[in-house]
């Protein structure tokens, strides 16, 4: 078994772990970043997920089917880190929506998954039916051990606003980062 | 087969607008298209990986039909009680049936698992019924969040 695993998820999905739900993060990870010639479909290849993340984000696609979609995965992640009803759910919510498409900036999550226990590596969907490299963890862990990298978050090279790196350097508290999101982030 | 056969049921479009103009309409019904997508999503192979589990899935959509429910009782007591009761009506039988959709695909494909040679659960025929559902559920949750900014749009102008 290889032992780096990749996830390649817009920046606004980091954001929100970060943030919002106790910096756990969910990842489904593939391995290795480019399975080529692997039984990896589509949705379980992270370079075809950076790739097709990248180029709508770069082009600034209104359009992007790839960028609808991210948008209903950080959804998910609302529906699974808040409770009904709840003012943080319907604002969460209102982000995933409209949120300006500057925030699905791909970024890559690097995995030693030697550091996960074996019982927190699920295997579902095509791991199971093809056999294909992958894994899906709901609770990486930020901090001492980190259980993760982030690999190309090259925010000044690709010159995205300022709030983007403020947010990435951390710093701010719940309040603070959601009222940040909603001034800065909302179009 | 034919691609209607597995296209999402979309709601009418005075329906529509009725679900966009309330803040918790739209915060149940496009939470019900994220969950009914979730359940199909994982057999395209490609539009991405499912977050839930089928029994998740369902528990989550009882509690919206729940909620519903509690919003239609409220309305007894409103000037236009019996439009908004039926349309609430209407809100709760588009989810359903497209939640019976959604399970109509997954059969498919265990039907075709339970069937196949090859041992190759996710056939090309389930990939195809699936991402006809998958991208119909993406059109319809972007054709409510572009209404649902115009409505909010409208009501945050001076004039209205």
């Amino acid at each position: 078994m290889a032992r780096y695993y990749y996830s390649s998820q817009p920046f606004l999905a980091w954001c929100f772990n970060h943030y919002f739900y106790g910096g756990v993060h969910f990842a489904w990870v593939g391995a290795p970043f480019y399975p080529y010639r692997l039984p990896n479909p589509t949705s379980s290849n992270p370079f075809r997920i950076y790739q097709d993340l990248y180029e709508p984000w770069k082009d600034r696609d209104r359009f992007s089917r790839t960028i609808a979609q991210m948008r209903l995965d950080v959804r998910k992640g609302v529906i699974a880190g808040t409770n009904p009803r709840s003012l943080k759910r319907r604002r969460l919510f209102r982000l995933c929506d409209d949120i300006s498409q500057v925030f699905f900036y791909p970024i890559v999550y690097r995995v030693d998954v030697d550091l996960i226990a074996p019982v927190r590596l699920e295997l579902g969907g095509s791991g199971e039916e093809v056999g294909s490299q992958e894994f899906k963890i709901v609770d990486l862990h930020e901090g001492q051990p980190n259980e993760f990298d982030i690999l190309f978050a090259d925010f000044q090279v690709e010159g995205v606003p300022s709030y983007m790196l403020d947010l990435w350097n951390g710093g701010f508290t719940e309040r603070q980062a959601l009222e940040l999101l909603e001034t800065k982030g909302l179009v | 087969m034919n691609q209607h056969e597995f296209s999402p049921r979309y709601p009418s479009r005075p329906l529509m607008q009725f679900i966009v103009n309330n803040e918790g309409r739209y915060e149940l019904y496009t939470e019900a298209i994220t969950l009914l997508h979730d359940l199909v999503v994982e057999l395209t192979n490609m539009d991405g990986k499912s977050r839930f589990t089928p029994q998740e899935i369902n528990r989550e959509l009882e509690a919206i039909d729940q909620r519903l429910i509690g919003a239609q009782i409220r309305t007894a007591g409103s000037s236009n009680h019996t439009s908004s009761r039926q349309k609430l009506v209407e809100v709760r039988q588009n989810i359903d049936e497209n939640h019976q959709l959604a399970n109509r695909i997954r059969n498919l494909n265990a039907d075709f698992a339970a069937e196949s040679v090859y041992n190759k659960p996710t056939s090309e025929l389930t990939q195809n019924t699936a991402r006809i559902f998958v991208s119909g559920m993406m059109s319809l949750y972007t054709t409510l969040r572009i209404l649902h900014r115009q409505y909010a749009a409208l009501k945050e102008t001076p004039d209205n």
